[in-house]
């Protein structure tokens, strides 16, 4: 993947140094090299992690003449069929990247290039004759891309950072409407983000910016068939072809590479599937990494040494502890550039830093299978409370809160009486959201602990529904409801955000998500429900087709939410020293997010409890935790310290060379 | 004693639940589950304090919203359980 | 809704589900299956195992259900 920035001004001529400070703000995206294009309104930043044509495949690149030029992080997948296409088109290529099909292909279609599109991509696009700029995400936010803009002016870059890095951006501050979007959906919603001034462009969106000014459109959305309407609704057929695509989804992303991938396992359904796709169907070689942790009741060894025994991989394991992740949280934050309500980034961040360090610059995971194949409990648990709802005075409807949680020790079933009235809250069978309420109600808990000025004004900034079903959604089955609700808020925001790229990338790895095939998103979430949520048997079809490939105990383990250690490794015997400093009562004041009284207070509560806390108090205090560092290292600063763009640098300098020789562009290597 | 009770519950509520924010505090007849003051968790720490403050066992059966829900019925539960009756000194 | 999807679903779910342990509590999970499947709404009365488990019983009943 990679890092990429740049500034287009329509009246002024932006600042290389500008860019090359971005650059450098994003060089743990790309430590193998940077590139910068300088054109009279434009300059575009490129921060190298080389994966394909490793040689060949420097960035910024052109077309045939130079008239359309790309900075991207990412990977189109597809490339080699596509060059195919476009070379039959008459297409010139010079090099064996998979960049240089994303200019040629948007000559041949403009926007039509995207949804043909398969991979993960942010990219900019420059036409130098219409001095026009095109910015776009894939389908479902894998890659980040921000930007700021102003009339006239727009910066852009892979991360928030690398803006905070341009001499004319305003001191960063925080956005009171973003803050009240984390505290409900656990992220800002795009555009939005947590700072004022800085936006993010929506997963399967694109934006022109030019001298009209900047407009964004989606190229692709989320779709869903009508309850009942699904094509193909035979179970074996629909197996079969589930396989096949992920197989073909899994291969494509093990193989395209010029160096060495490697496979996470988790121990869970998902990625025991990849894994098992890459062992079964490549020849190469696996490599295996897995996060164990000191604590027994997070620790899911055995089953990840169980598929690596299955699989013979080369397995390779960091075993985690509480102090572990307290230590690397202030960076786990400073990469996620958002609060967070959960620890989980960090044992993540670490598993990236392992990876790096055995020699891998790629991994495939299995992120996004619970959000398209059925697999989070938020679904079951909607489903129980849709059934419940039909008659909620009914005692034997209510036994099926007992099928939920059978293992955990702390279940709503241990204190039966409140946990019918638990349940029965926001049991409105007529909201369409009716699946995500609870949870967004639960978090929204914590606005409590905001600061009265902070809480008025994100009041007075909320600008209606920041997430709403799409027309047509009330005719789909209500779990396709339940999953679209999940892919717009927390796969984008948070699983692929602060728990996959910004903990991966940040480790100058890249990830790559098989379950997240266009191909295989696009077949999941035409299938019936049944098939994906099995009454409450989740993820039944993934199962199914899988069954010979997968051991039974790990098919058949319950779905175990991957937790890490959270508050509680922060209030240990000895913490690390910023905890203290991040709570102090003057820091907390001079951020001005979070009430001081009440920080104190639970802050207090954590002391006397060692941090074991209930769900809600932990997302409280890493709420707090993560904003307050957030505070510190963004926003508290006069100046952040300027980074050097990685070695080599390319630059390409179509100004100087018109000026030199009255014909365009030149290379300039330095 | 009631009283005694009751400023006991407000104090443990305000600083555990509320984390110092007495303005929050419900009523005493309020429910302390519709007003968000306790959620699952809460009603299990809340369990723990009881049992430790008062020196009685709460039973699985007694965890009802009559008996753990409001100030009030808390207070009435504690003096049941502990064996003072409302007015007795 | 015709009576061969009855039968292929009534046929999926037998195979698919797991049979020991609480029967009442079988019968509530059946019941999630079939009302969500089905979009139907069960009384109360027939949330029972006996009329969950008993798979022709069933069968019956939910082609007469689709035709009312």
């Amino acid at each position: 993947m990679c890092g990429i920035c740049g500034i287009v001004a329509t009246g002024d001529q932006p600042a290389v140094s500008d860019v090359t400070a971005m650059i450098g703000a994003i060089s743990h995206r790309g430590p193998d090299g940077s590139g910068y294009l300088r054109d009279h309104h434009a300059v575009l930043g490129h921060a190298r992690l080389a994966i394909i044509d490793t040689a060949g495949g420097a960035q910024p690149l052109c077309n045939e003449d130079g008239t359309v030029w790309v900075v991207f992080n990412g990977e189109i997948f597809n490339y080699v069929e596509l060059r195919h296409q476009l070379r039959d088109r008459g297409h010139v290529f010079r090099t064996a990247s998979d960049t240089e099909v994303i200019v040629h292909a948007w000559e041949e279609w403009g926007e039509g290039a995207f949804t043909r599109f398969n991979g993960q991509w942010a990219i900019a696009l420059w036409e130098r004759n219409n001095q026009r700029l095109i910015l776009s995400r894939d389908r479902v936010g894998i890659c980040p891309l921000y930007y700021r803009h102003t009339s006239g002016h727009l910066a852009f870059a892979s991360e928030i950072k690398a803006l905070f890095a341009e001499a004319a951006s305003p001191r960063p501050s925080f956005d009171p409407a973003g803050l009240d979007q984390v505290l409900t959906y656990w992220s800002a919603i795009a555009p939005r983000t947590v700072f004022s001034g800085i936006e993010q462009l929506p997963p399967g969106n694109y934006a022109v910016f030019d001298r009209d000014g900047l407009r964004c459109e989606p190229y692709w959305q989320i779709e869903f068939p009508d309850r009942g309407r699904e094509a193909n609704q035979d179970l074996e057929s629909n197996a079969a072809e589930l396989r096949n695509k992920l197989i073909q989804a899994t291969r494509l992303r093990f193989e395209r590479s010029d160096v060495s991938v490697g496979a996470y396992l988790s121990g869970g359904l998902d990625s025991s599937v990849t894994t098992a796709a890459i062992r079964n169907f490549t020849d190469s070689p696996l490599a295996t990494f897995s996060i164990r942790f000191a604590d027994a009741e997070f620790d899911e060894g055995t089953f990840q040494h169980r598929m690596a025994a299955a699989l013979g991989t080369e397995h390779h394991e960091i075993v985690i502890s509480a102090s572990d992740v307290a230590g690397v949280f202030p960076e786990v934050v400073r990469h996620a550039e958002s609060p967070l309500l959960r620890a989980a980034p960090a044992p993540l961040f670490l598993l990236a830093g392992l990876a790096r360090e055995s020699g891998f610059k790629v991994v495939v995971t299995g992120e996004g299978a619970d959000e398209v194949l059925g697999g989070y409990d938020i679904y079951r648990e909607a489903r129980v409370r849709a059934f419940i709802a039909k008659d909620p005075d009914s005692p034997v409807r209510a036994r099926a809160v007992e099928l939920l949680y059978p293992w955990m020790a702390r279940n709503p079933g241990k204190a039966p009486a409140f946990a019918r009235d638990f349940f029965s809250q926001d049991l409105d069978p007529a909201d369409p959201a009716m699946s995500h309420r609870p949870r967004w109600n639960s978090t929204s808990a914590l606005k409590s602990m905001l600061s009265s000025a902070i809480r008025d004004q994100a009041r007075d900034s909320t600008d209606g529904a920041a997430v709403s079903l799409p027309s047509g959604s009330d005719a789909w089955d209500p779990l396709s409801r339940a999953q679209w609700l999940e892919m717009t808020t927390l796969l984008a925001g948070y699983i692929l955000a602060s728990q996959g790229d910004r903990m991966i990338l940040g480790n100058s790895v890249e990830g790559r998500f098989p379950f997240l095939d266009p191909d295989v998103v696009d077949f999941a979430n035409n299938l019936p429900a049944r098939h994906k949520l099995f009454g409450l048997d989740e993820k039944f079809i993934l199962k199914y087709a899988f069954a010979d490939l997968v051991p039974e105990e790990i098919r058949n383990r319950h779905k175990q939410p991957y937790r890490a250690p959270d508050a509680a490794s922060f209030f240990s015997a000895e913490p690390p020293g910023w905890v203290a400093e991040a709570l102090a009562p003057e820091q907390v004041m001079a951020c001005g997010v979070f009430d001081a009284r009440q920080v104190a207070g639970l802050t207090a509560k954590a002391r006397l409890r060692r941090g074991r806390f209930g769900n809600t108090d932990n997302m409280r205090m890493l709420a707090v935790l993560s904003t307050q560092l957030l505070y510190q290292q963004f926003i508290a600063p006069s100046q952040i310290a300027v980074e050097r763009p990685a070695d080599p640098l390319l630059v390409i300098d179509l100004v100087d060379s018109e000026r030199e020789q009255d014909v365009p562009a030149s290379y300039v290597r330095s | 004693m009631e009283s005694q009770v009751t400023d006991e519950l407000k104090e443990f509520i305000t600083s555990m639940f509320l984390f110092g924010d007495e303005a929050r505090l419900p009523e005493e007849t309020d429910s302390l589950l519709e007003t968000g003051v306790l959620d699952s968790t809460g009603v299990l720490e809340l369990i723990e304090f009881l049992e430790e403050r008062y020196g009685f066992s709460v039973d699985d059966t007694e965890t009802v919203p009559d008996n753990l829900g409001s100030i009030a019925g808390l207070t009435q539960y504690v003096l049941r359980k502990t064996g003072e009756t409302a007015g007795a000194a | 809704m015709n009576d061969a999807f009855i039968a292929q679903l009534v046929a999926e779910w037998n195979a698919a589900r797991t049979r020991g342990g609480d029967e009442a509590l079988e019968a509530v999970c059946t019941a999630i299956f079939l009302e969500d499947v089905f979009d139907l709404t069960l009384t109360d009365e027939q949330l029972q195992p006996a009329f969950l488990t008993e798979t022709s019983a069933l069968q019956t009943a939910l082609q007469l259900q689709g035709r009312d």
